[in-house]
């Protein structure tokens, strides 16, 4: 259990089987986040890579005490499919992209300790207040903008921009007295 | 400060654009559809409207040219550099658990590579440890020019998949730069390269074979001094001068040093310099720096030259560069000098 908290400081200092193993652990959740956020297979297998040797050269700066390893990995990743998407926009893409056929994927069930983060993360998100709670997902998981919440819930989009703020205040400080406790950890 | 406003929307802002990226509109379409054909569509949709195409109101064009100029101002590049690292985290452990509720297996061949990759970048590390330095901080350049390179192996190995090969005036002779740093850091951009662009002929059922990691560490020099080139807008180009010494071969004997001061990187382009036998003696570089109050040149990196014909050597100065007046390589006994008696000096290159 020890070793959970420790990969990314392992692999900071340059234990070998570490970098395999954060591979192992993480390679289905990098590869799902990559999908959600990429046009093609191809796409993502470039983020992919990527986000790996940005995970491994980051690895020294991850600070236990500001989240799991799992969500510094979600951290970097996101980080690095933002800038994709960024620079992809920049490229100015023709509009009649030809559809292509995309090799369908495998489900899979992620590793314990990451599903076991993830129910703690629903758990902090079920915590919230109900609206807070519904804003985030719609706003995360169903990747729905904002005036379309608006639309949907019949909210004014000001009060949708301020309680998707307020839930993440919330969230953040929840994950963080969670990670500061000792009980609330992996570990 | 004074203006708790604007601090306030300051604050929304930076929380919306860690929760909906730059735009707030670039995640439409994708409640209607849900299921995997529909993914393609919302990171287009994504995409599309990330600049300038504001129709639905809820944000003005002022913001967006707000967000965006305040994104160019650093770097055009990381935008999460600019958000509340903390919405971050919030952010990320959110994704996360919107990842687990579909979970996808990552495919093999793709976590073959990675991990090759991970081999690579761990010997690189390795060796950087070794030599007791940390470069850590140029790594990213180094992620993005593996990017382009690439990109340049997927198109050049498109339809026919034939192999990747550089003309030969492209193709340097090997160097292998005595105890660099850059020496692990080429080699892990090779390696990575080689890796990369066996994995695009792969997909693409080139099944090719990787050749030896001497040229192509070689050739990652020779990419890493063009881009250099392209990229930095501060790089001096120097013609070397030559000395009066055994090493060099008249007529023969040539090249140039280019420098950017900026990112303190920089290659000597070595054409037809002598190959040094490293157990007798090795070549030296030697940076004069006006702005030093040390008279003492900057030691920028012992290192070999084991072939014939044109090698690139990166600068591997130990000391931050202020200004450079000269360039300077001597022959000095294995290991080289800390303070060279410039006994032997084959090339000189200055302003």
């Amino acid at each position: 259990v020890e070793q959970d908290a420790s990969l990314l400081d392992r692999i900071a200092a340059g234990d070998e089987p570490a970098v395999t193993e954060c591979l192992d652990r993480y390679g289905d959740l990098v590869w799902s986040v990559a999908r959600r956020y990429c046009d093609s297979a191809a796409d993502a297998e470039d983020a992919c890579q990527e986000i790996f040797v940005d995970l491994w050269q980051s690895a020294g700066r991850f600070d236990p005490s500001r989240g799991s390893e799992v969500t510094f990995v979600m951290v970097i990743a996101r980080r690095r499919l933002i800038d994709r998407r960024r620079r992809s926009a920049r490229r100015l893409q023709p509009a009649g992209l030809e559809p292509t056929v995309e090799p369908a994927d495998q489900r899979t069930s992620l590793p314990l300790e990451i599903r076991e983060e993830a129910a703690m993360v629903e758990q902090a998100i079920d915590e919230l207040k109900p609206e807070q709670s519904q804003i985030l997902r719609m706003a995360i998981i169903d990747g729905l903008s904002q005036s379309e919440i608006a639309t949907r819930i019949e909210m004014p989009i000001g009060t949708v921009k301020s309680h998707a703020r307020r839930g993440m205040e919330r969230l953040r400080s929840v994950i963080q007295s969670r990670n500061a406790s000792p009980s609330g950890g992996d570990r | 400060m004074n203006q708790p406003k604007d601090s306030d929307d300051l604050l929304i802002r930076r929380a919306t654009i860690a929760l909906w990226g730059e735009s707030n509109d670039d995640r439409r379409d994708a409640s209607s559809s849900g299921g995997d054909t529909s993914l393609g569509a919302i990171a287009r949709s994504r995409g599309d409207v990330s600049r300038g195409d504001v129709s639905r109101g809820d944000v003005s064009r002022g913001d967006v040219s707000r967000i965006d100029s305040s994104i160019d101002l650093h770097d055009s590049h990381r935008l999460d550099d600019d958000l509340d690292d903390e919405f971050q985290w919030a952010a990320a452990a959110i994704e996360l658990y919107g990842a687990s509720r579909q979970s996808r297996a990552m495919p093999s061949g793709l976590r073959e590579t990675i991990a090759q990759l991970g081999d690579a970048w761990w010997t690189s590390q390795a060796a950087d440890r070794a030599v007791g330095s940390d470069r850590g901080r140029g790594a990213g350049l180094d992620i993005r020019s593996l990017a382009d390179d690439r990109a340049v192996v997927k198109r050049d190995g498109e339809g026919e998949g034939h192999r990747y090969v550089r003309s030969a005036s492209e193709r340097a002779s090997v160097v292998q730069p005595a105890g660099s740093k850059g020496a692990a850091w080429g080699w892990f951009a090779a390696a990575a390269c080689l890796l990369l662009a066996c994995f695009a002929w792969a997909t693409r059922g080139g099944g090719v074979t990787g050749n030896g990691g001497d040229g192509a560490v070689a050739i990652a020099f020779a990419d890493q001094r063009k881009a250099l080139l392209l990229e930095s807008s501060d790089v001096l180009k120097w013609s070397w001068q030559l000395g009066s010494d055994s090493a060099v071969q008249e007529g023969k004997s040539g090249g140039d040093v280019v420098w950017s001061n900026r990112s303190q990187k920089g290659f000597m382009r070595l054409v037809g310099l002598k190959p040094n036998d490293p157990s007798k003696e090795q070549y030296q570089l030697w940076i004069v720096d006006s702005r030093r109050s040390d008279p003492q040149p900057v030691d920028g990196g012992v290192f070999d030259v084991t072939a014939d014909g044109e090698v690139i050597v990166p600068i591997d100065a130990k000391l931050p560069i202020g200004s450079v007046a000269k360039f300077v390589v001597t022959v000095e006994p294995p290991g080289g000098v800390v303070v060279s008696k410039l006994s032997r000096v084959p090339l000189v290159a200055g302003g």
